[in-house]
């Protein structure tokens, strides 16, 4: 057994203990004088109480010696260590603790987050760690990076970390942090220890595999005490995408519930000027959409934001998108007049809305050529590159070179060639969708909307091109419809006839939805909606069409807040990037004063909201230990204590003087 | 009468006058038998007239003069005048204890003495004062002029607290000078043995004195006080005691209520009169005590 002082420095204040002792004399020796008639009365007295008070002075004296002995010894913090755990703390060894600081780490328990309970945990077990012990944190986040490049003695500076770090908005790479840790450890001496700091959330380590070598020893903190119930906003989605001015816009909020109850909630949604509210029930473990619908107005960029009342988990109570209002599209069509195909196609853009259809127009943002003529390619092409969407259904007659023309593709011998079958002997030709994971197809994927690949065509160009630019080939693999990047805007190639006596793909239902989602997903160079918007690790960037001045751009927060951004000019276009990972919300990139482009950061919900945690036990790897356990090693480590017990004799001693004293006068007077 | 005297202020004198009536009360208590023989007379002796005064016996008022003059005037005798007060103040050291504003214990004593002086020469009687410690210090022989009494009033003036009490030594001492019985008043703090100031009390008490034991004692020699831890400081031996009050203060106050009772049993056995004269009380209420 061995006593240590953590305040060693205060020894010199033990001589307070000489204190009670120079009171006592000095009390015994310098009372107040008093004149007196005749001390013979007095003296009768004090004969009869003399014996009987001596002893108790003295035991007073003691009980206040020892009293501030205690107090003095409290003031001290004496600590008590047996020989073993000295020579643990002082033997050489490596610490790496992975402490979580995901976005779940967040969630408060009890008064106290997660987060806290695991800096608080982290700074015990640095506490314990002796001179000679090696340690580093290695922080749980989207980009897991460790506080010092390699693992150092100087605890001081972790601690002090740990004391100023606060939880991301991220979710975390668990794979990596204990990659991370382990190779950290790798550069370390001695025995090797990783802690691993987390509240073990399901999501995150469910589907993990660690890998530890048998030379380090892993320990694992869980601090997540109670079952999470929470409820998050998991997207918002606006439709259409880029609305028009003067329409109408749908926002859906979609809540999910991560409770086993079934939960009420209000959504409320903030845009430009206008406030609404949805009240909404979410069964057990489901989820809702709240819908609203708002109106657009001038055609600009406008920011929304919709969120929850707030619970114990705030992160997640709210959402942010940016959505474009657009003025409608000008459609200019081309063709062989009275061409059935061309009346056909000029119906179906006729039906919507948020297009004109003109005969003429400088620039227009869409250009549709029906069984264009082969001299028409190199001009269609040039419309594109300068930003239109180009529309192009290829006649009888191109050439090889026209057709190089257009698609920049092929060569000059390879002709397109025309194939006809037979309507009433032949098998007709049927499409089917090539890039399934091409966001073109996502509206289509409930089954709502039909096949977007249903229809029998008699009639179609021959033609071969590279896979990645088909989205609807035919049986054969001839493609039916391409796409292809060119300038600033679209090249689409429409290889599906239309004709009603050669195709029945007019009357499929699917085909005015798969027209307007092809125009919204090609049309113009904006950019999409999915573009603006940012979820951790992504971190916030725009790209401008055009190169611009690096102090002409600002990256605004939505309170007006300027932030730091970084400038990429090595990428072309330039991009421009936030210097850091941004908390949730809507962001501005400010030209010359004035929002050029607006983007939103979100929670990363999908990841980091079902806060249901893991049994670390139950991962198969290292030892868990409980808070409790934490702190009674943390308890080993440092030694234990006394002063409490100092602080308990100087009450005790305090309580008996005062008694005694007590006692003493009223044994007088009796 | 001049305000010059320490120990007779002018305002007492003012109240004094009050007690006139009372002093033929207390004649009649302490001299009663002179009374009856000085009516049957027959060493009646004039010696002046005074003014009545409500109370005084209209068998004395002198009906000729009155008839001359229409003033009623009392005719007084000798033998009226042969009330003889003896005034015994302890001046020992004790008495010498501060009360507030700069007085003794020994002042108290002497503006009640002064009192009694005046009162009696005022009564035309006669007033000797024994100024003592452990001896007899200034002693001044029977008188009733006014020059007596201013000597009186200067000695206690002059009176300065001495050495140890010793009442009893002071009363044998001055035994063989008392030849006539009178009252004695003695002003004391009493600290000395009971049994031995009543042995010296004794051949005064059978020669027929009167006697009036006044005990002087402050309200902290009764009480002791709640001073804490202190050192009290003998006035009489320079001995010191270091005590904590509050430790030994109801012991003391018993102590001291023994010692009063004492002293309190032998006298009403002896049928002396003994009464506490605490210095935070006015020495008006022991003229009261006297003329009831």
């Amino acid at each position: 057994m061995t006593f240590s002082l953590l305040n060693a420095s205060l020894l010199a204040f033990t001589a307070l203990i000489a204190v009670p002792v120079l009171a006592h004399l000095f009390a015994k020796a310098r009372p107040r004088e008093f004149l007196f008639p005749s001390l013979q009365w007095l003296r009768q007295v004090e004969r009869k109480t003399t014996n009987l008070r001596k002893p108790k002075d003295w035991l007073l004296l003691l009980l206040r010696t020892l009293a501030v002995a205690a107090i003095v010894a409290a003031f001290l913090q004496p600590l008590l260590f047996s020989g073993a755990q000295l020579t643990a703390a002082n033997a050489r060894k490596t610490l790496v603790l992975v402490v979580d600081r995901s976005a779940s780490m967040g969630f408060v328990e009890q008064g106290q987050s997660r987060f806290v309970r695991a800096t608080a945990q982290a700074e015990d077990i640095l506490k314990g760690a002796g001179s000679q012990t090696l340690a580093n944190i290695v922080w749980l986040d989207a980009v897991p990076d460790p506080e010092f490049p390699d693992p150092a003695v100087n605890v001081n500076a972790l601690r002090d970390s740990l004391r100023r770090a606060q939880v991301t908005q991220e979710p975390g790479e668990v794979s990596e942090s204990v990659r991370i840790a382990l190779e950290q450890l790798g550069r370390g001496e001695g025995a090797k220890e990783l802690y691993v700091i987390s509240d073990f959330q399901s999501s995150a380590w469910k589907n993990v595999t660690l890998s530890i070598p048998p030379n380090v020893k892993l320990l694992t903190l869980p601090v997540a005490t109670t079952e999470a119930s929470n409820a998050a906003l998991t997207s918002l989605v606006v439709q259409p995408e880029r609305p028009v001015s003067g329409t109408e816009a749908r926002v859906l909020c979609r809540v999910r519930n991560f409770s086993a109850a079934e939960a009420k909630t209000t959504v409320q949604l903030a845009f430009a000027e206008t406030r609404q509210s949805r009240g909404i029930t979410l069964p057990p473990w489901g989820e809702g959409v709240a819908e609203f619908r708002v109106p657009c107005g001038a055609a600009c960029l406008q920011s929304l934001a919709a969120s929850l009342p707030e619970d114990a988990f705030p992160a997640d109570d709210r959402r942010f998108a940016s959505i474009e209002i657009r003025e409608n599209w000008r459609v200019v069509s081309e063709g062989p007049p009275q061409d059935a195909s061309l009346l056909l196609w000029q119906r179906a853009l006729a039906s919507f809305g948020w297009l004109d259809l003109k005969s003429t127009a400088p620039d227009p943002e869409v250009r549709l050529a029906v069984h264009a003529a082969p001299d028409r390619a190199a001009e269609l092409r040039s419309a594109a590159e300068r930003g239109a969407t180009v529309i192009c259904q290829p006649g009888e007659d191109w050439s090889g070179s026209a057709w190089m023309a257009f698609w920049n593709a092929g060569s000059k011998d390879a002709a397109l060639r025309a194939e006809q079958l037979n309507r009433d002997k032949d098998k007709p030709w049927t499409m089917q969708t090539a890039q399934e994971d091409h966001s073109l197809w996502q509206v289509f994927r409930s089954g709502e909307f039909g096949d977007p690949a249903a229809g029998n065509l008699w009639r179609r160009l021959h033609l071969k091109l590279a896979d990645d630019q088909i989205l609807l080939r035919y049986a054969d693999g001839v493609p039916a419809l391409a796409v292809q990047r060119a300038g600033k805007g679209w090249l689409l190639l429409w290889n599906i006839e239309l004709d009603e006596t050669m195709s029945d793909r007019v009357q499929q239902s699917s085909f005015l939805v798969l027209l307007g989602e092809l125009l919204l997903h090609h049309g113009e160079s904006g950019v999409s909606t999915a573009l603006r918007q940012f979820i951790p690790p992504q971190t916030l960037f725009w790209q401008p069409g055009v190169p611009l001045a690096v102090d002409q751009v600002r990256l605004n927060d939505d309170a007006g807040r300027e932030l730091a951004a970084l400038h990429d000019a090595a990428q072309s276009p330039p991009v421009f990037r936030a210097r850091e990972m941004l908390p949730p919300g809507n962001y501005r990139w400010m030209l010359d004063g004035q929002a050029a482009e607006r983007a939103s950061v979100n929670f990363p919900a999908d990841a980091e909201s079902d806060l249901r945690t893991l049994d670390p036990a139950s991962l198969g790897i290292g030892k868990s230990l409980t808070l409790s356990a934490a702190a009674a090693l943390a308890a080993q480590r440092d030694g234990l204590p006394l002063w409490p017990w100092c602080v308990a004799i100087a009450v005790l001693a305090l309580l008996l003087e005062s008694l005694l004293a007590r006692s003493a006068i009223r044994m007088q007077t009796t | 009468m001049p305000a010059t005297f320490k120990h007779l202020k002018p305002e007492d004198v003012r109240k004094l006058k009050n007690y006139e009536l009372s002093a033929r009360l207390m004649v009649e208590g302490w001299l009663s038998g002179r009374h009856r023989s000085r009516q049957r007379g027959s060493s009646i002796e004039f010696h002046e007239y005074r003014g009545y005064t409500p109370g005084d016996d209209p068998k004395l008022v002198d009906w000729r003069v009155f008839a001359r003059t229409d003033r009623v005037f009392l005719k007084t005798f000798e033998q009226e005048t042969n009330m003889e007060m003896h005034l015994f103040v302890d001046s020992s050291a004790s008495m010498g204890f501060p009360l507030s504003d700069g007085v003794t214990k020994l002042d108290h004593a002497s503006f009640f003495a002064a009192c009694m002086a005046w009162l009696v020469v005022r009564q035309t009687d006669k007033v000797s004062l024994h100024l003592f410690d452990d001896r007899i210090r200034t002693s001044l022989p029977l008188g009733s002029t006014r020059t007596h009494l201013h000597q009186c009033l200067n000695a206690l003036e002059n009176n300065k607290p001495g050495n140890k009490t010793s009442l009893a030594a002071a009363l044998e001492r001055s035994l063989p000078v008392l030849n006539r019985r009178g009252t004695l008043v003695i002003l004391s703090d009493f600290y000395e043995d009971p049994a031995a100031v009543f042995k010296a009390l004794n051949p005064y008490i059978h020669r027929g004195f009167r006697i009036h034991l006044f005990q002087v004692l402050t309200p902290m020699e009764l009480d002791l006080g709640e001073v804490g831890l202190a050192r009290f400081t003998d006035l009489e031996t320079g001995e010191k005691l270091t005590i904590h009050s509050q430790q030994v203060r109801e012991s003391y106050r018993e102590a001291v209520r023994q010692r009063i009772q004492t002293l309190r049993s032998l006298a009403v056995s002896r049928r002396v009169d003994w009464m506490l004269a605490r210095t935070d009380e006015s020495y008006f209420a022991l003229l009261d005590r006297l003329t009831q």
